[in-house]
């Protein structure tokens, strides 16, 4: 179970499947939907960045349950940090393009696996060995 | 590290600086060239998205201006000449500005054989977008919220907040609509209909592609190169001098958002920078500055020298 498809267009086409001939419908049904659209990337995608990150995240196949999505999706607000930061560079810089940039499938699996094995699962949690020397 | 998004950079810093705008884009002669840099010949084949006028019989109608018949009958409307030089950069796959066509049943057709379309003539019946809507009502300048509504009528969404938000990104009183009508209509006395018409068309049509998956925005560093830098003698450069310092405002914040919608954190720096510019220029004028900003001439040229625009974004 997973909180967001983004292989399902939750009804978004659904006036275009019932009305192939209207404007914009067979784009629609061909380029998945109001996602696709200037009005939700440029207009409505300032207002989610919430959104935008955890979509960025389904797309990589990062919206599950392992330990490794976890991590992930709990570095949101690092994100939007980030992105702030990089905003101060580039004004014309949006969150997805960011996202991009810098959390892309190689960077998270770096990241995740630069953390301690508590963060990555638990593997290794229990009691602390000792060891003297001399 | 984030890439600049376009231009060649410029001014020793990482603000791109944008690419000039193509002389027909000013002088609106000869060729159409898109704000996305698709050119188009005027009158071409292809169909503006939404004016299937009832006169024409063919896909591919003779350029009326060609044969002086511009302003009358004839059985062409001439609502849709214009018309089809504005948006003959759209629809069917044609990589233009718009890339959603826009040939709904319900928006099309408001051509009437043997209408007349002259500048001066405002009591003839609008086509495309407009053609549901009085002349009064046209002329008037349509809310874009009615236009949205319409659009999203035909996919079964009523939501206000919807309407209301896609009627935004047109800008306020249609900054986009009359700006890219500036853009590809052409001079005015090329025109062959109601301006206002088409301005109510061009505005449809972005709505239209603002809902249309895979559509293309304009260059927003185009078009803010376009309006700082118009010729004084160009449609666009009489319009910006003529206009309050209100109305500039409008367009270029209409423009920026188109890229700066991407942070609101600098459409509200904008919006700021504005005020201050008003400010001084009240502030001034109270004291006897007559060389202050009192039209939009002025108001531009202030525009033109201030940083913050001098890299746009």
């Amino acid at each position: 179970m997973a909180f967001f498809d983004p292989n399902n267009t939750y009804g978004g086409t659904d006036w275009a499947t019932k009305n192939p001939n209207l404007p914009g419908a067979q784009a629609a049904l061909d380029k998945g939907g109001w996602a696709n659209t200037p009005y939700v990337k440029k207009y409505l995608d300032p207002s989610i960045p919430e959104g935008v990150f955890f979509d960025h995240l389904s797309q990589r196949g990062l919206n599950g349950w392992d330990a490794q999505s976890q991590f992930t999706q709990g570095l949101y607000g690092r994100a939007l940090t980030g992105y702030k930061a990089a905003l101060r560079q580039n004004p014309a810089l949006d969150f997805r393009t960011y996202l991009r940039h810098e959390f892309s499938v190689p960077d998270v699996r770096g990241m995740f696996a630069a953390q301690g094995p508590h963060a990555r699962g638990g593997a290794g949690f229990g009691r602390t060995r000792t060891i003297s020397w001399g | 590290m984030p890439q600049k998004s376009s231009g060649t950079g410029g001014r020793g810093s990482m603000i791109p600086t944008p690419p000039k705008a193509p002389e027909s884009l000013l002088t609106g002669k000869k060729k159409k060239t898109t704000p996305s840099g698709f050119t188009q010949p005027v009158g071409s084949a292809i169909p503006y998205a939404g004016g299937t006028s009832a006169g024409k019989s063919s896909a591919t109608p003779p350029d009326p201006r060609s044969q002086g018949n511009r302003t009358g009958g004839g059985g062409t409307s001439a609502g849709s000449v214009s018309n089809l030089a504005i948006n003959g950069t759209g629809g069917g796959g044609v990589p233009g500005m718009f890339a959603g066509g826009v040939n709904s049943p319900g928006y099309a057709g408001g051509g009437i054989p043997g209408a007349t379309g002259g500048v001066t003539d405002f009591g003839s019946p609008g086509t495309g977008y407009a053609a549901p809507y009085t002349p009064g009502a046209i002329m008037a300048g349509l809310d874009p919220s009615y236009l949205a509504a319409d659009i999203l009528a035909g996919m079964g969404i009523d939501n206000m907040d919807l309407i209301s938000g896609l009627a935004g990104t047109a800008g306020k009183d249609n900054a986009i609509g009359l700006l890219l009508d500036f853009l590809l209509g052409g001079d005015v006395s090329g025109r062959s209909g109601n301006v206002s018409d088409d301005i109510t068309n061009t505005t449809g049509n972005w709505l239209q592609n603002m809902i249309t998956p895979g559509g293309t925005m304009p260059n927003a560093n185009e078009l803010m190169d376009i309006i700082l830098n118009a010729p004084p003698d160009s449609d666009l450069g009489v319009f910006l001098a003529s206009a309050t310092p209100q109305d500039v405002q409008d367009m270029i914040m209409s423009v920026m958002e188109m890229s700066m919608g991407a942070s609101p954190y600098y459409s509200q720096i904008v919006g700021g920078q504005f005020e201050r510019d008003a400010f001084n220029a009240s502030h001034a004028a109270a004291k006897g500055d007559l060389n202050q900003v009192a039209d939009g001439a002025g108001y531009l040229n202030n525009l033109r020298k201030n940083p913050f625009f001098s890299g746009y974004f």
